[in-house]
Protein backbone atom coordinates (compact mmCIF):
# COMPACT_ATOMS: atom_id res chain seq x y z
CA UNK A 1 0.00 0.00 0.00
CA UNK A 2 1.52 3.68 -1.20
CA UNK A 3 0.92 5.74 1.73
CA UNK A 4 1.93 8.92 -0.13
CA UNK A 5 3.17 11.70 2.14
CA UNK A 6 0.90 11.84 5.18
CA UNK A 7 0.27 15.41 6.69
CA UNK A 8 2.02 15.93 9.99
CA UNK A 9 -1.61 16.24 11.53
CA UNK A 10 -2.57 12.56 10.35
CA UNK A 11 0.51 11.32 12.02
CA UNK A 12 -0.30 12.91 15.37
CA UNK A 13 -4.03 12.55 15.24
CA UNK A 14 -2.82 8.65 14.86
CA UNK A 15 -0.40 8.82 17.36
CA UNK A 16 -3.30 9.76 20.09
CA UNK A 17 -5.44 7.24 18.77
CA UNK A 18 -2.68 4.55 19.67
CA UNK A 19 -1.75 6.02 23.14
CA UNK A 20 -5.70 6.60 23.98
CA UNK A 21 -6.11 2.99 22.92
CA UNK A 22 -3.11 1.46 24.62
CA UNK A 23 -2.85 3.17 27.96
CA UNK A 24 -6.49 3.26 28.32
CA UNK A 25 -5.57 -0.85 28.39
CA UNK A 26 -2.37 -1.02 30.09
CA UNK A 27 -2.80 1.24 33.23
CA UNK A 28 -5.69 -0.82 34.66
CA UNK A 29 -3.85 -4.34 33.54
CA UNK A 30 -0.62 -2.57 35.55
CA UNK A 31 -2.54 -1.64 38.90
CA UNK A 32 -4.51 -5.14 38.67
CA UNK A 33 -1.74 -7.08 38.20
CA UNK A 34 -1.25 -5.63 42.17
CA UNK A 35 -4.80 -5.20 43.29
CA UNK A 36 -6.09 -2.02 42.97
CA UNK A 37 -9.13 -1.80 40.24
CA UNK A 38 -8.06 0.91 38.43
CA UNK A 39 -11.17 2.35 36.31
CA UNK A 40 -11.25 5.54 33.49
CA UNK A 41 -11.84 8.55 34.77
CA UNK A 42 -15.38 9.57 33.39
CA UNK A 43 -14.90 12.77 33.44
CA UNK A 44 -11.96 14.97 31.19
CA UNK A 45 -8.37 14.99 33.65
CA UNK A 46 -8.56 18.25 35.63
CA UNK A 47 -6.15 20.87 34.59
CA UNK A 48 -4.92 20.89 38.64
CA UNK A 49 -4.00 17.71 39.13
CA UNK A 50 -3.92 16.25 42.56
CA UNK A 51 -1.06 13.99 43.03
CA UNK A 52 1.44 13.92 44.93
CA UNK A 53 3.94 11.11 43.80
CA UNK A 54 4.91 11.28 40.17
CA UNK A 55 6.98 8.46 38.19
CA UNK A 56 8.88 9.49 35.17
CA UNK A 57 10.74 7.84 32.92
CA UNK A 58 12.26 8.96 29.07
CA UNK A 59 12.28 7.34 26.09
CA UNK A 60 14.22 7.47 22.76
CA UNK A 61 13.72 6.02 19.12
CA UNK A 62 11.20 6.08 16.59
CA UNK A 63 8.86 8.13 19.54
CA UNK A 64 10.61 10.59 21.75
CA UNK A 65 9.33 11.69 24.81
CA UNK A 66 8.42 11.35 28.38
CA UNK A 67 5.98 8.96 30.33
CA UNK A 68 4.51 10.23 34.10
CA UNK A 69 2.01 8.34 36.01
CA UNK A 70 1.10 10.67 38.99
CA UNK A 71 -1.24 8.84 42.29
CA UNK A 72 -1.28 10.08 45.71
CA UNK A 73 0.12 8.34 48.87
CA UNK A 74 -2.93 5.97 49.25
CA UNK A 75 -3.10 4.89 45.81
CA UNK A 76 0.94 3.97 45.29
CA UNK A 77 0.56 2.24 49.22
CA UNK A 78 -2.73 0.09 47.79
CA UNK A 79 -1.11 -1.23 45.15
CA UNK A 80 2.57 -1.98 46.90
CA UNK A 81 3.68 -5.37 47.18
CA UNK A 82 4.51 -4.84 51.04
CA UNK A 83 1.76 -3.04 51.81
CA UNK A 84 0.31 -5.65 54.29
CA UNK A 85 3.69 -6.25 55.79
CA UNK A 86 5.55 -2.56 56.23
CA UNK A 87 4.60 0.94 57.36
CA UNK A 88 5.41 2.25 53.62
CA UNK A 89 7.76 5.50 53.75
CA UNK A 90 7.80 7.83 51.67
CA UNK A 91 10.76 6.40 49.95
CA UNK A 92 9.20 2.98 49.84
CA UNK A 93 6.50 4.70 47.61
CA UNK A 94 8.25 7.01 45.51
CA UNK A 95 10.65 3.80 44.34
CA UNK A 96 7.70 1.86 43.64
CA UNK A 97 6.17 4.67 41.53
CA UNK A 98 8.82 5.19 39.77
CA UNK A 99 8.87 1.06 39.38
CA UNK A 100 5.27 1.28 37.66
CA UNK A 101 6.39 4.20 35.41
CA UNK A 102 8.70 1.28 34.23
CA UNK A 103 6.60 -1.35 33.93
CA UNK A 104 3.97 0.93 32.26
CA UNK A 105 6.09 2.36 29.45
CA UNK A 106 7.29 -1.95 29.38
CA UNK A 107 3.75 -2.47 28.39
CA UNK A 108 3.44 0.46 26.09
CA UNK A 109 6.86 -0.31 24.27
CA UNK A 110 5.76 -3.91 23.32
CA UNK A 111 2.14 -2.66 22.09
CA UNK A 112 3.51 0.00 19.79
CA UNK A 113 6.82 -2.43 18.63
CA UNK A 114 3.42 -4.26 16.50
CA UNK A 115 3.09 -0.85 14.61
CA UNK A 116 6.66 -0.29 13.87
CA UNK A 117 7.38 1.44 16.85
CA UNK A 118 10.42 0.57 18.15
CA UNK A 119 11.90 2.70 21.35
CA UNK A 120 14.48 2.35 24.00
CA UNK A 121 14.05 3.74 27.70
CA UNK A 122 16.02 5.35 30.30
CA UNK A 123 15.93 4.76 34.47
CA UNK A 124 12.76 5.94 35.45
CA UNK A 125 12.77 9.30 38.52
CA UNK A 126 10.51 9.72 41.38
CA UNK A 127 9.10 12.87 42.65
CA UNK A 128 7.13 13.99 45.27
CA UNK A 129 5.51 17.83 45.60
CA UNK A 130 2.36 19.53 46.14
CA UNK A 131 0.71 21.18 43.26
CA UNK A 132 2.87 19.76 40.80
CA UNK A 133 1.95 21.15 37.20
CA UNK A 134 2.69 19.71 33.77
CA UNK A 135 3.50 21.66 30.92
CA UNK A 136 3.40 20.17 27.40
CA UNK A 137 6.94 19.38 25.46
CA UNK A 138 7.06 20.14 22.00
CA UNK A 139 5.90 17.07 20.58
CA UNK A 140 2.03 15.63 20.88
CA UNK A 141 0.72 15.48 24.99
CA UNK A 142 -1.24 12.30 25.86
CA UNK A 143 -3.47 12.60 29.02
CA UNK A 144 -5.74 9.81 30.54
CA UNK A 145 -7.26 9.67 33.93
CA UNK A 146 -8.30 7.18 35.81
CA UNK A 147 -10.10 6.59 39.50
CA UNK A 148 -9.26 4.26 42.18
CA UNK A 149 -11.46 4.77 45.06
CA UNK A 150 -12.16 8.60 45.40
CA UNK A 151 -8.59 9.52 44.05
CA UNK A 152 -6.92 10.10 40.82
CA UNK A 153 -3.77 8.37 39.04
CA UNK A 154 -3.05 10.32 35.61
CA UNK A 155 -0.61 9.15 33.02
CA UNK A 156 1.40 11.63 30.70
CA UNK A 157 3.35 11.20 27.84
CA UNK A 158 4.61 13.58 25.89
CA UNK A 159 6.32 12.35 22.31
CA UNK A 160 7.22 12.86 19.23
CA UNK A 161 7.32 10.55 16.28
CA UNK A 162 10.40 10.04 14.29
CA UNK A 163 9.64 11.29 10.58
CA UNK A 164 10.40 8.60 8.85
CA UNK A 165 8.27 6.66 10.81
CA UNK A 166 4.80 8.43 9.96
CA UNK A 167 4.63 6.77 6.20
CA UNK A 168 5.24 3.93 7.14
CA UNK A 169 1.97 1.19 6.68
CA UNK A 170 2.42 -0.67 10.30
CA UNK A 171 2.05 2.85 11.87
CA UNK A 172 -1.67 3.07 10.42
CA UNK A 173 -2.45 -0.55 10.39
CA UNK A 174 -5.43 -1.12 12.25
CA UNK A 175 -5.32 -5.20 11.86
CA UNK A 176 -2.18 -5.08 14.28
CA UNK A 177 -3.27 -5.20 17.39
CA UNK A 178 -0.45 -5.01 20.47
CA UNK A 179 -0.88 -7.61 22.91
CA UNK A 180 1.47 -8.35 25.61
CA UNK A 181 3.79 -11.16 27.49
CA UNK A 182 3.48 -9.97 31.35
CA UNK A 183 4.51 -12.45 33.42
CA UNK A 184 5.74 -14.87 30.71
CA UNK A 185 8.62 -16.89 31.72
CA UNK A 186 10.95 -17.33 28.51
CA UNK A 187 13.60 -20.06 28.92
CA UNK A 188 16.19 -19.80 26.65
CA UNK B 1 19.55 -25.86 46.13
CA UNK B 2 22.20 -22.81 45.80
CA UNK B 3 23.28 -20.72 48.76
CA UNK B 4 23.20 -17.38 47.88
CA UNK B 5 20.92 -15.66 44.81
CA UNK B 6 22.44 -12.54 43.59
CA UNK B 7 19.39 -9.91 42.84
CA UNK B 8 20.20 -7.10 40.37
CA UNK B 9 17.74 -4.44 40.38
CA UNK B 10 17.58 -0.53 40.34
CA UNK B 11 14.16 -0.65 42.57
CA UNK B 12 14.71 -1.40 45.52
CA UNK B 13 10.86 -2.85 45.71
CA UNK B 14 11.74 -5.35 43.43
CA UNK B 15 14.51 -6.61 45.08
CA UNK B 16 12.07 -6.99 48.37
CA UNK B 17 9.88 -8.67 46.31
CA UNK B 18 12.67 -11.28 45.59
CA UNK B 19 14.35 -11.60 48.80
CA UNK B 20 10.63 -12.38 50.30
CA UNK B 21 10.02 -14.80 47.84
CA UNK B 22 13.08 -16.54 48.48
CA UNK B 23 12.92 -16.05 51.84
CA UNK B 24 10.70 -19.31 52.87
CA UNK B 25 13.97 -21.55 50.28
CA UNK B 26 16.63 -20.36 52.73
CA UNK B 27 18.48 -18.85 50.31
CA UNK B 28 20.68 -15.93 51.22
CA UNK B 29 19.74 -12.87 49.09
CA UNK B 30 22.45 -10.34 48.25
CA UNK B 31 21.17 -7.08 46.44
CA UNK B 32 22.75 -4.92 43.93
CA UNK B 33 21.24 -1.71 42.36
CA UNK B 34 23.05 -1.40 39.21
CA UNK B 35 25.40 -3.36 36.97
CA UNK B 36 28.46 -1.93 38.02
CA UNK B 37 27.05 -2.87 42.20
CA UNK B 38 26.70 -6.38 40.74
CA UNK B 39 29.72 -6.99 39.26
CA UNK B 40 31.00 -5.97 42.61
CA UNK B 41 29.22 -8.05 44.57
CA UNK B 42 30.43 -11.00 42.48
CA UNK B 43 33.70 -10.24 42.83
CA UNK B 44 33.13 -10.22 46.51
CA UNK B 45 31.18 -13.35 46.73
CA UNK B 46 32.61 -17.03 45.37
CA UNK B 47 29.77 -19.06 46.25
CA UNK B 48 26.82 -17.11 44.50
CA UNK B 49 25.08 -19.51 42.39
CA UNK B 50 22.67 -17.67 40.35
CA UNK B 51 21.24 -13.94 39.03
CA UNK B 52 18.56 -12.21 38.81
CA UNK B 53 19.01 -9.47 36.20
CA UNK B 54 17.03 -6.14 35.13
CA UNK B 55 18.05 -4.94 31.76
CA UNK B 56 17.27 -1.25 32.31
CA UNK B 57 19.48 0.49 34.92
CA UNK B 58 21.71 3.23 35.43
CA UNK B 59 25.03 2.88 35.03
CA UNK B 60 25.73 -0.52 33.54
CA UNK B 61 22.58 -2.26 31.90
CA UNK B 62 22.04 -5.94 32.52
CA UNK B 63 23.10 -6.96 29.42
CA UNK B 64 26.43 -5.61 29.70
CA UNK B 65 26.55 -6.50 33.31
CA UNK B 66 25.85 -10.58 31.59
CA UNK B 67 28.86 -9.82 28.96
CA UNK B 68 31.29 -8.56 31.54
CA UNK B 69 30.77 -11.36 34.28
CA UNK B 70 31.69 -13.98 31.78
CA UNK B 71 34.87 -12.52 31.94
CA UNK B 72 35.05 -12.97 35.53
CA UNK B 73 37.05 -17.23 35.57
CA UNK B 74 34.52 -17.52 38.41
CA UNK B 75 31.62 -16.78 37.29
CA UNK B 76 32.13 -17.77 33.83
CA UNK B 77 29.24 -20.26 34.36
CA UNK B 78 26.79 -18.81 36.70
CA UNK B 79 23.08 -19.03 35.73
CA UNK B 80 21.43 -15.98 35.14
CA UNK B 81 18.08 -14.88 34.91
CA UNK B 82 16.73 -11.89 33.29
CA UNK B 83 13.50 -10.00 35.36
CA UNK B 84 12.73 -7.27 33.22
CA UNK B 85 9.70 -4.90 31.56
CA UNK B 86 11.47 -5.62 28.05
CA UNK B 87 10.10 -8.23 25.97
CA UNK B 88 11.78 -7.69 23.08
CA UNK B 89 13.20 -11.17 21.07
CA UNK B 90 16.33 -9.15 20.10
CA UNK B 91 17.58 -8.61 23.90
CA UNK B 92 16.75 -12.12 24.75
CA UNK B 93 18.80 -13.31 21.69
CA UNK B 94 21.52 -11.06 23.30
CA UNK B 95 20.80 -12.41 26.93
CA UNK B 96 20.97 -16.37 25.44
CA UNK B 97 24.00 -15.09 23.61
CA UNK B 98 25.86 -14.28 27.10
CA UNK B 99 25.09 -17.21 28.65
CA UNK B 100 21.37 -16.40 30.03
CA UNK B 101 18.85 -19.12 31.20
CA UNK B 102 15.65 -17.85 31.26
CA UNK B 103 13.92 -14.17 30.67
CA UNK B 104 10.79 -13.37 33.23
CA UNK B 105 9.04 -10.62 31.76
CA UNK B 106 7.49 -8.05 34.74
CA UNK B 107 5.10 -8.45 37.06
CA UNK B 108 6.30 -11.57 38.04
CA UNK B 109 4.57 -13.72 40.13
CA UNK B 110 6.74 -14.07 43.75
CA UNK B 111 5.46 -18.19 43.83
CA UNK B 112 7.32 -19.15 40.83
CA UNK B 113 10.64 -17.88 41.50
CA UNK B 114 11.69 -20.79 43.97
CA UNK B 115 11.06 -23.21 41.31
CA UNK B 116 12.48 -21.23 38.54
CA UNK B 117 15.95 -21.09 41.04
CA UNK B 118 15.65 -25.10 41.57
CA UNK B 119 15.11 -25.43 37.38
CA UNK B 120 18.15 -23.10 36.63
CA UNK B 121 20.56 -24.27 39.11
CA UNK B 122 20.19 -28.46 38.37
CA UNK B 123 22.58 -30.55 36.36
CA UNK B 124 21.28 -30.92 32.97
CA UNK B 125 19.65 -33.71 32.53
CA UNK B 126 18.61 -34.06 36.22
Amino acid sequence: MDLGIVSDELARTRLTQLLDRYIGRCTPELFLAYRPDVLPYPQPPSTTPTYTLAGIIGFVGDLSGTLLIGATPSVVSACHPFRDQQVLTERMQLDWIGELANQMLGRLKTRLNVHGLEIRFSAPISLAGERMRHVGAAGSTFRASFVYGEDVVDVWVDAEIKESVINSEAFYDDSREGDGDEGAVVFL
Amino acid sequence: MPKKVLIVDDSSTVRQQVASALAPTGLEVIEAENGVDGLAKLEAHDDIALVFCDVNMPRMNGLEMIALLRRMQKHAQLPVVMLTTESQAELMQEAKASGAKAWIIKPFKPEMLASIVRKVTLPAGS
